[in-house]
């Protein structure tokens, strides 16, 4: 019934998009979105770093994106911001920029091309987590989309939920005497764990490299929480208080035994999966995800009503066929890119096979 | 149903002891009829199941509407089905306050139910369950709950909660119960009648030998017996029953059902003290290859096991601990001389010493034993009471090898770290790895390995960098035995690194030879 994806269907999703080696390109406009290998202009949905790389000659972004990429790839970038819903028309192609709610300025890119519109979403979140401005979806005609989270054992509960819990924690931590620390990446992710934590009434003591990052993102005018400065000589009993936000590289450190017992924590959406939990080797795991879900990605591609998606990163295969046999028409980035002869997952998943 | 999932989570995501704290918070908050229900679940009594996988599957695939090929999906990911179809339901929208007792009821309510009032019942509930929650009750319901933290580990909980004797706790622990018609209280407070549940004596101390032998007097003062490597336990006879007591405390009669069925024609009101073995069928002779480890599956094939006795503690109701050794051990001797010779009971050697030398050869003595050692014990001794001297333990001399440094397993975390090194020697065939040691050298000679790693290795996969047969290193190691499941053939026991040998060349290492040669002692 689902079908291959790639019966019946064209080689190439659109003429106004191109998947090269470089990265997603638009011929029309000239310009790549996310290049992975440094090319003359680039637009940017965020600023994480396997989106938002070193060496391109300019670099066009959301406005809350600027001081964040400054920050990552240095003052001298030449590098333009725009408000949601603005944009710039190039060579025929209106393009502009869509909260999409991963994190502070992330934003997915509507092109318009001669009557014909696609939206690449980066990453992005449905949830609205209270501290940026929420996704909310684009119409268009195709769909250049994430999957990070694309099976449905991936679900998310209510961050209000999540922060519950995580107050527990921290309170049987504190009753034990041990700090608690939640390993955390230093942009976005530690940012929404400080505000979902001070929601809770639980302050944050930040690891140098999250302080600066957290700096930064301040300086884009998001309101966020006090938190404490950790440095080497930090007081333990001030610490028991709160939640100490670690980058992963630095959970193991000498000097953070040296400040007492410590438990600690993951704060992920693979901890959904038992088998990735015990993986990142925490002594909690909270699900908490600047991914959409199974769920959200559903809804993302009904709500902009799009015709054609070519889906990118983690779970592609199953999520094209998937959707292919919602009728839509599908592509994966991996097939894309490396043309006809690649073989991606959606060759080895048989729709039609039983389990063995 | 939330707090006992997350119990459950906490135990598998950690080991040993550290499993006690999440045992006991999670005792002292759990509602009484909750606690009953997950103690009998971890005790190893979960209720039966319910539904098979295969109708789980139908279910949630019935529900769900998604095909096969995406659930194969997603076993994949989670490695596990009932994880896999658990997670496949949406979210409830507010966290459920489904207790643990409330879904077991559900559960047993449902049992001669219609399929179609089932699937009804259970659709609601796993609609209110987070997906944590509902892959445990999934466990319960498809009968696949597999996790035992040990019966001592529950009893030490409960006792921690409420102050119940563990000894009491194991006994109860013991035996199946029913959780719906009997709570914690009255497992717990409920007397247990003394001559139906003999309780063992404190085990006599043992210590590891410390003072110089010729401090201890008059070597035929003492007995020595070469120390055998089981489980330390006693053996309690009552009223037709045998109950197997564990040093640590643990009942351990299941795991060694023929010694209890053998131990119906011992004395009755009897205490016997011995170590748990395997045997080899035959002979009876000890097999190196399994002696070392108890087997805890039963009816492993070629051997079987044999409490090898070395005192009696009480006979006929009569307490002989404060008899002195030898006149214990003449007892002992003549009650095992009126028995039918057994297989699963033998008498251990215990030797008058005439020497001090003696007794350095008997803790040497590997032939047939995974390794030596030997027990001390006073001959005209008390067994645990007051003033009683503690048996004393005299450690064989270890063995020692230079080994050839094969491959280096890097740390996880942070450049400098190294996880394992994997040492093996020549045989001629070429190199067999041996063993697998933590590096435990002093932080500038790891330093100086670690630059020796980076300059010299040859291959590389992932975390692991293959070394030329260059490095050597010494090591030291109780025994050797056969083993078929390694590729050298042999294990080393208790291995641990002694020293780096810089310098020394590779020829000066051990071959294969020469470590089986010192198997045979």
């Amino acid at each position: 019934m689902t079908g291959n994806p790639s019966q019946g269907r064209a080689a190439q999703p659109t003429a106004m998009l191109e998947w090269r080696e470089e990265g997603l390109y638009c011929p029309p406009a000239g310009l790549y979105i996310d290049p992975i290998r440094k090319v003359a202009r680039a637009v940017i949905t965020h600023a994480h770093s396997d989106h938002a790389r070193k060496g391109h000659g300019h670099y066009a972004c959301h406005h809350d994106s600027v001081p964040l990429l400054r920050h990552r790839l240095g003052k001298k970038i030449r590098v333009e911001g725009f408000e949601y819903g603005q944009g710039f028309t190039e060579n025929g192609v209106k393009l502009s920029f869509h909260p999409s709610g991963h994190m502070t300025g992330a934003a997915m890119v509507r092109l318009e091309y001669r009557g014909e519109a696609w939206v690449v979403t980066g990453d992005f979140k449905t949830m609205d987590d209270g501290l940026n401005v929420p996704w909310a979806p684009v119409r268009c005609h195709g769909l250049v989309m994430e999957s990070t989270f694309a099976l449905p054992i991936y679900r998310w509960r209510p961050q209000a939920e999540v922060a519950a819990e995580m107050a527990a924690w921290q309170r049987l931590n504190r009753s034990r005497g041990m700090l608690s620390v939640v390993s955390a990446y230093p942009l976005g992710k530690a940012q929404r764990l400080m505000h979902l934590l001070a929601g809770s009434g639980i302050g944050t003591a930040l690891h140098p490299v999250i302080a600066e990052a957290t700096a930064a993102v301040r300086s884009t005018g998001v309101g966020l929480p006090e938190a404490m400065v950790l440095h080497q000589q930090s007081n333990p009993e001030d610490l028991l208080d709160r939640v100490l936000l670690l980058p992963a590289m630095a959970r193991d450190h000498a000097w953070l035994a040296r400040l007492g017992p410590v438990s600690s924590a993951a704060a992920s959406g693979w901890a959904r999966i038992r088998a990735m939990r015990s993986r990142q080797g925490a002594d909690a795991a909270f699900v908490l995800s600047d991914h959409a879900d199974w769920d959200g990605l559903n809804l993302a591609v009904e709500a902009c009503g799009a015709e054609k998606v070519v889906v990118a990163h983690g779970y592609e295969a199953p999520f094209a066929a998937w959707l292919h046999a919602r009728g839509l028409e599908c592509w994966t980035e991996a097939e894309l890119m490396h043309g006809e002869g690649h073989h991606t997952n959606t060759e080895t998943i048989n729709p039609e096979g039983g389990l063995e | 149903m939330k707090a006992f999932s997350r119990l459950v989570y906490q135990l598998e995501a950690c080991k040993g002891d550290d499993r006690l704290q999440p045992l006991e918070d999670y005792f002292r908050a759990a509602p009484p009829r909750d606690f009953s229900h997950a103690l009998a679940i971890l005790a190893g009594y979960p209720p039966h199941r319910l539904l098979s996988l295969a109708r789980l599957q139908e279910e949630m695939l019935g529900t769900t509407a998604f095909p096969l090929w995406l659930l194969e999906t997603c076993r994949e990911y989670t490695g596990d089905l009932t994880e896999a179809l658990s997670l496949l339901l949406p979210e409830p929208m507010v966290p459920s306050a489904y207790s643990l007792s409330h879904c077991l009821v559900l559960m047993e309510s449902l049992r001669d139910a219609s399929p179609a009032r089932q699937s009804l019942e259970l659709l609601h509930l796993w609609s209110k369950l987070e997906g944590e929650s509902r892959f445990v009750f999934n466990r319960l319901l498809t009968g696949t709950f597999r996790l035992r933290p040990g019966h001592l580990l529950l009893a030490r909980a409960v006792q921690a909660i409420r102050g119940v004797d563990t000894a009491h706790s194991m006994l109860r622990l013991s035996e199946r119960w029913n959780p719906f018609t009997l709570g914690v209280e009255e497992l717990f407070t409920a007397d247990l009648q003394p001559q139906d549940h003999p309780r063992p004596f404190n085990f006599h101390m043992v210590f590891p030998l410390k003072v110089a032998l010729d401090t201890l007097g008059r070597p035929s003062a003492w007995l020595a017996s070469p120390r055998p490597h089981g489980e330390r336990v006693q053996l309690l006879t009552s009223g037709g029953r045998a109950a197997l007591w564990s040093e640590t405390g643990e009942l351990l009669g299941h795991r060694y059902p023929e010694i209890i069925a053998a131990a119906t024609a011992l004395p009755d009101q009897s205490i016997f003290e011995g170590h748990i073995l395997q045997l080899c069928e035959g002979g009876g002779d000890m097999d190196p290859g399994t002696a070392a480890v108890p087997s805890r599956t039963r009816g492993r094939s070629g051997s079987h096991s044999c409490l090898l006795i070395s005192d009696l503690l009480q006979l006929h109701g009569q307490d002989l601990r404060s008899e002195p050794l030898t006149y214990r051990l003449e007892m002992l001797v003549l009650t095992m001389q009126a028995l039918p010779g057994l297989r699963e009971m033998a008498l251990a050697e215990l030797l008058p010493l005439t020497s001090w030398d003696a007794l350095a050869s008997l803790a040497g003595r590997t032939t047939g034993r995974p390794r030596g050692g030997a027990f001390l014990k006073e001959a005209a001794g008390v067994y645990d009471q007051p003033g009683a001297r503690p048996w004393m333990v005299v450690e064989a001399e270890p063995l020692r090898s230079r080994l050839i440094l094969r491959y280096v397993a890097l740390g996880p975390r942070g450049p400098g770290g190294l996880e394992e090194l994997s040492l093996g020697a020549a045989s001629p065939s070429g190199f067999v790895t041996v063993c697998k040691l933590k590096p435990s050298l002093p932080a500038a000679e790891l330093h100086d390995l670690m630059a020796v790693i980076k300059a010299s290795a040859t291959e590389r996969f992932g975390p692991v960098r293959v070394m030329p047969p260059e490095q050597v290193f010494e090591i030291e190691y109780q025994g050797v035995k056969s083993s078929a499941r390694h590729k050298s053939g042999l294990v080393l026991l208790e291995p641990s690194l002694l020293r780096w040998c810089r310098g020394e060349s590779a020829d000066q290492a051990d071959s294969m030879n020469d470590l089986r040669r010192s198997a045979q002692g």
